[in-house]
C-alpha cells in the first residue's frame, strides 16, 4: 500500500517537474524571442525623411500685406513657409550636435559657412546649445519679379535656449528677436542666403507671476474626486465612452456632496500636434455634462507625456494649444493642471529640462486662457514648491505617512504663504491579497479617510482624493506589470467593483 | 513635537541657505570696464571686467549666426574676454551676457556696423531675362552688395544702375533697404537686347542681358500662288502672309505659328499652318479635285487675324466614260482626262454607291485612279441576281445606271 503512494508520489513529482522545466524553456524562450524583437525599429535603417509636423512645428503667423515685387500665392508661401521651418529646423538639431548634417539643403553656400564656424568653435569649446523657436511672424517683404529671390521680416520670433558646456546645463534663455531674412530658390529649395537681427535690443521675456484669478475662492472650496468611469479608467475619452454612464457618475458625484471632479487627457491618445476631433467632440461631452450637473472641472493635460526635450516644445505647444484655446471659455473648466507628477521624471528626464517644461507651458496656457488658473499636479508635498512662484495655486498628492500630513501641509503653507494649496490626489487601496500579505482592508481603509479628512476639514484644506470607483482592470502603463504594484492600484475607490459604497464612504463629506 | 522643530529648523537653514546663494549670485561685483560698444566688423574687441579673481565668469555671445560662450583670461583681477572672430566679423547687435554660477549678472550689447572700408562684393540677381517690346514688361535686377565678411551693406547705400539701349546708356541711382537693392528695367518699342550693371562702392557687377522680344501681332494681309486654277488634285497652291509686326512696327519672332483655315463651297474647313521666318509664314494645299470655291483666313491664336481671302477653282475633268461589262459586273470609269485632254496623274478618287430597287444602300466602293483608269467589280458572292442602281461620283461629275446582275 505505501509502496504503492510512495510510487504515485514519485509519478507525480516526476510529471510536475516534467511540465515546470518544459514551462520554464517556453518562458525562456519567448522572453528571448520577445527581447530579439525589441529596439530599433526596422525601418529606422532606412534612414528615411523626418516629417517636419512631427518634430517641430512652431507658431506661424503670416502677415499676409501686400509685398513689394511680384504677387505671392499661396503655393508659393507654403513652399516658403516648410523651407524656411526646415531652416530654422536643421539649425537647431546642429547647434544641438555640431554636426551640420542637413545645413547644406536649406542654407547657401555663403550662408552655411558662418554656421559651421560656429558649429566649429562650440564644439572644439564642447559647447551644445538647446534651441527651439516657439513663434514666428513673418512677412513677405519682396518678391523678386522672377520668383527666385524673397526677402522676409520675421518679429518677435520667440525663441528659448538651454546652453551646456560639457553637458552641464549652464544657463537657459527665452527671448524674442526680430529678424530680416533673404532667401533664394536653388535646386528646388528656398534657402537662406542671409539672417540678420533687425533689432537693437534683445527683450528677455518675464514669466508673468502676478495674474489675476477670479477663482481663487472656487480653488480654495473644492471638494472634489479625480473621476475615471469605473468601465475605463485611465481611457476616459476611448472606446467605452458613454455619455449616460457619465452623466450618472456626475449625479453620483453630486450626490455625495462633491463639487470637482479631476479628468486626464492622454497626450499620445489625443493625437499629439494634431489633436482629433473625435476626441474633443467626446471631452466636450463630459465639460457639457458637468457644466449642467454644476461640477467643476480639473483639466489635467500630457497625461503619460514623458519627453520634455526642447526639440519636442512645438510640438507639445500645438498639442496643447488646440486643447485650451478650444475650452477656454468653457464653464465647467476650473483650472488647467498641465501635467500629473512631473517630479517622478526628474530622474529620468533631468530636473532642469522638465522644469523648463512646464514653465514655458505656463506661459503659453496662461496667453491662451486668460481665464483659467494652472496648476500642476505635483506627487509630494516636497516636490510641490517647484514653479510656486509661476502657478496659480499649488497642487500636490499626498500618499505618504498620513500622520506625517498635517506638518507637511503647514510647511507648505508656510513656503508658499499666498497661494491656494490643494491636495490634489490621496487615498489608501483596500486590497488584501498574498501581495500585500493581507494587510489592507476596508477597514483600515476608512480609518485612513477618517483620520485625514478629519484634518482636511479643521484646515480647510481643498481636496480631491482618489478615488471614485475600484476598477476591474488597469492599464500596464499606470502601475506596470509588477502584481505587488498593479494590484492595489484596483482598490481605491470608495465604490466597489459590484457598485457597493465601501466602508470610507461615509467619512468623505 | 520633537520632529515637527526639526523640520522647521531644517527648512529655516535651508531657506536661509537658498537665499545667501541667491544674493552672491546676484550681484557678484564685477564692473565693466570697456566702454566701447560701437565696433566696426572685423575689428578685435575685448571686453574687461573687473571682479574679483576668484569669480568664475562666462560671457554668452549671441549674435544672428548663434550663440556662443568665452571663458576669461585673468590677469589679477582683470577678467579679459576676447570675443572670437566669428562674432567679430558678423555685423549686426551681438548681445553679451554675463554669467555666474548660471546667474545673468549683467548684458549689454556691442553694435558692430559693416566693414566699409574693403572692397565690397556685389551679388546681383536678374529675371525674367526675356521680356516683351512696349514699355509695360520688365525685368528686374535686384542686387545684395555685401561687405568683406558678407555682411550686407547698411540701409541706404547707394548703388547705381547702368542699362544700355542701342545709343542710350542711362544710369540711376538706387540705395539698399532691407539687405537689397532692386531696380525694374522696362521693356523698350524696339526690340533689341538690353545691358544692365550695377555697382556700388565702385565695385562693378557683371554684365546682365535682357531680351526685348516683339509684343503682340497686329492684323496682316494674305495672298496666294498657283500653278493654274484648275482642280486637278495635283498641284499645289502656296499661301503666304505680310510681313506681320507688332504696334511697335517690330517684326514678329520667327517661328510664331500661323494657321491658314479654309472653307470650300459645301462649308467644310482644311487647315494648313507654317511658321514665321522673318516675319512672313507661308503653308500649301493641294489643289481640289473638282470645282470648287475656297475662302481662307489666317490666324494667329489669340493675337491676331488676317483679311479673307477668295479662291475658284474650275473644273479639269470635263467628262469620262463608263464601260458596263456583259454581266454586268465589272464596271470601269475612264480614261479620265484633265484640261489639256491630257490623262489625268493617278490618285483621283472615284466612288460608286451600289442601291437595291427599294433605292437602300447596300455598299459604297471607293477607288483611286490608275493611268486614268478606274475598275469596280461586283463579286458574285456578294451581290446576288438582281436589279441595283449604280451611282458613280468622281471630279464632281455623277453619273447614274440600272443594272440587272445575272
Amino acid at each position: 500500500m505505501s509502496k504503492r503512494i510512495n510510487r504515485n508520489i514519485y509519478r507525480s513529482l516526476l510529471i510536475l517537474s516534467f511540465l515546470g522545466i518544459n514551462g520554464l524553456i517556453l518562458f525562456g524562450l519567448s522572453t528571448t524571442l520577445s527581447y530579439l524583437n525589441s529596439g530599433a525599429d526596422r525601418s529606422s535603417m532606412l534612414h528615411l525623411e523626418a516629417n517636419l509636423d512631427e518634430s517641430y512645428l512652431p507658431k506661424m503667423n503670416w502677415d499676409r500685406a501686400k509685398n513689394l515685387g511680384r504677387p505671392i500665392g499661396d503655393q508659393t508661401l507654403m513652399e516658403i513657409e516648410k523651407d524656411y521651418l526646415s531652416a530654422w529646423h536643421v539649425r537647431n538639431m546642429a547647434y544641438k550636435s555640431n554636426d551640420p548634417f542637413g545645413i547644406h539643403d536649406y542654407y547657401t553656400d555663403s550662408a552655411r559657412v558662418k554656421l559651421f564656424d560656429i558649429i566649429n568653435l562650440n564644439k572644439a569649446n564642447d559647447i551644445e546649445l538647446n534651441t527651439t523657436t516657439l513663434a514666428h511672424n513673418p512677412k513677405i517683404e519682396f518678391y523678386s519679379t522672377d520668383g527666385t529671390l524673397v526677402v522676409i521680416s520675421d518679429n518677435n520670433v520667440t525663441s528659448y535656449e538651454e546652453i551646456y558646456k560639457a553637458d552641464k546645463l549652464l544657463v537657459k534663455q527665452r527671448d524674442t528677436t526680430n529678424y530680416q531674412i533673404m532667401m533664394l530658390l536653388e535646386d528646388g529649395f528656398w534657402r537662406i542666403r542671409h539672417l540678420e537681427i533687425n533689432s537693437k535690443e534683445l527683450e528677455t521675456v518675464q514669466l508673468e507671476t502676478q495674474d489675476s484669478i477670479n477663482r481663487v475662492e472656487d480653488i480654495n472650496s473644492i471638494k472634489g474626486v479625480n473621476y475615471y468611469p469605473k468601465d475605463s479608467p485611465w481611457d476616459m475619452f476611448g472606446k467605452k465612452f458613454n455619455d449616460s454612464i457619465i452623466d450618472a457618475d456626475y449625479k453620483l458625484i453630486k450626490s455625495m456632496g462633491l463639487n470637482t471632479i479631476r479628468i486626464f487627457i492622454q497626450y499620445e491618445d489625443f493625437g499629439k500636434a494634431n489633436v482629433l476631433k473625435e476626441k474633443l467632440d467626446k471631452l466636450k461631452v463630459a465639460l457639457d455634462l458637468a457644466q449642467e450637473n454644476n461640477i467643476n472641472v480639473i483639466v489635467t493635460l500630457f497625461d503619460f507625456y514623458g519627453n520634455y526635450d526642447v526639440s519636442d516644445w512645438t510640438i507639445t505647444d500645438r498639442h496643447a494649444e488646440q486643447i485650451v484655446t478650444i475650452f477656454k471659455d468653457h464653464k465647467a473648466i476650473i483650472a488647467w493642471d498641465i501635467k500629473n507628477e512631473p517630479d517622478l521624471d526628474f530622474d529620468s528626464r533631468g530636473k532642469e529640462m522638465i522644469l523648463a517644461w512646464l514653465e514655458n507651458m505656463i506661459l503659453n496656457i496662461k496667453n491662451w486662457d486668460k481665464n483659467h488658473p494652472v496648476t500642476i499636479g505635483w506627487s509630494s508635498p516636497q516636490a510641490a514648491i517647484n514653479l510656486s512662484k509661476e502657478v496659480d495655486f499649488v497642487s500636490f498628492h499626498y500618499y505618504q505617512d498620513l500622520n506625517a500630513f498635517e506638518y507637511a501641509m503647514d510647511n507648505l503653507k508656510l513656503e508658499i504663504p499666498n497661494k491656494p494649496i490643494v491636495l490634489q490626489e490621496y487615498g489608501i487601496s483596500s486590497y488584501s491579497g498574498i501581495w500585500n500579505l493581507y494587510k489592507g482592508s476596508e477597514k483600515k481603509q476608512a480609518a485612513y479617510y477618517e483620520q485625514i479628512q478629519k484634518v482636511i476639514k479643521e484646515k480647510n484644506i481643498p481636496y480631491v482624493f482618489w478615488t471614485l470607483f475600484d476598477f476591474e482592470e488597469v492599464p500596464v502603463d499606470v502601475a506596470g506589470r509588477l502584481p505587488w504594484r498593479t494590484k492595489k492600484q484596483h482598490y481605491f475607490g470608495c465604490i466597489d467593483k459590484k457598485g457597493n459604497k465601501k466602508a470610507y464612504f461615509k467619512h468623505l463629506k | 513635537m520633537r520632529l515637527k522643530h526639526i523640520f522647521y529648523i531644517l527648512l529655516f537653514t535651508t531657506s536661509l541657505y537658498t537665499l545667501g546663494y541667491k544674493s552672491s549670485g546676484d550681484s557678484p561685483t564685477s564692473v565693466l570696464k570697456t566702454t566701447k560698444t560701437d565696433y566696426i566688423a572685423g575689428d578685435p574687441i575685448t571686453l574687461e571686467f573687473e571682479a574679483n579673481t576668484s569669480l568664475d565668469l562666462k560671457l554668452i555671445l549671441k549674435n544672428s549666426n548663434g550663440t556662443s560662450i568665452v571663458e576669461p583670461s585673468k590677469n589679477g583681477n582683470k577678467h579679459l574676454f576676447v570675443i572670437p572672430k566669428n562674432f567679430t566679423k558678423k555685423s549686426g547687435p551681438c548681445y553679451w551676457r554675463l554669467l555666474f554660477k548660471g546667474q545673468i549678472t549683467s548684458q549689454g550689447i556691442l553694435n558692430i556696423t559693416p566693414n566699409m572700408d574693403n572692397p565690397v562684393h556685389i551679388e546681383s540677381y536678374f529675371g525674367p531675362r526675356s521680356i516683351i517690346a512696349g514699355n509695360k514688361d520688365y525685368s528686374m535686377l535686384v542686387v545684395v552688395p555685401t561687405d568683406l565678411y558678407d555682411n550686407p551693406v547698411p540701409k541706404s547705400t547707394k548703388v547705381s544702375v547702368k542699362h544700355q539701349f542701342e545709343n542710350n546708356i542711362q544710369i540711376d541711382s538706387i540705395s539698399t533697404g532691407n539687405l537689397y537693392a532692386s531696380k525694374m528695367i522696362f521693356s523698350t518699342e524696339k526690340t533689341g537686347r538690353i545691358l544692365v550693371s550695377s555697382s556700388c562702392e565702385n565695385i562693378n557687377s557683371k554684365e546682365f542681358t535682357s531680351k526685348v522680344f516683339p509684343s503682340t501681332a497686329m492684323s496682316f494681309e494674305i495672298d496666294y500662288k498657283r500653278e493654274h486654277k484648275f482642280a486637278d488634285g495635283n498641284q499645289v497652291v502656296e499661301f503666304s502672309t505680310s510681313i506681320i509686326k507688332d504696334k511697335f512696327d517690330n517684326v514678329l519672332s520667327n517661328g510664331t505659328m500661323v494657321y491658314f483655315i479654309i472653307e470650300n463651297n459645301d462649308g467644310y474647313q482644311l487647315k494648313t499652318m507654317g511658321t514665321t521666318l522673318n516675319g512672313i509664314a507661308s503653308a500649301k494645299m493641294l489643289h481640289p479635285t473638282q470645282k470648287e470655291s475656297w475662302k481662307i483666313k489666317a490666324y494667329i491664336t489669340g493675337a491676331s487675324e488676317s483679311n479673307t481671302l477668295e479662291l475658284n477653282f474650275d473644273a479639269a475633268i470635263k467628262n469620262y466614260k463608263v464601260h458596263i461589262s456583259e454581266n454586268n459586273r465589272e464596271i470601269v470609269i475612264g480614261p479620265l482626262e484633265s484640261f489639256m485632254d491630257q490623262v489625268v496623274p493617278d490618285g483621283i478618287p472615284i466612288k460608286m454607291g451600289i442601291y437595291d430597287l427599294n433605292k437602300k444602300l447596300v455598299d459604297t466602293k471607293i477607288i483611286t485612279s490608275r493611268k486614268g483608269m478606274g475598275k469596280f467589280t461586283l463579286s458574285n458572292d456578294f451581290f446576288s441576281h438582281g436589279n441595283y442602281f449604280l451611282e458613280i461620283k468622281s471630279a464632281g461629275i455623277t453619273k447614274k445606271f440600272n443594272i440587272e446582275l445575272k
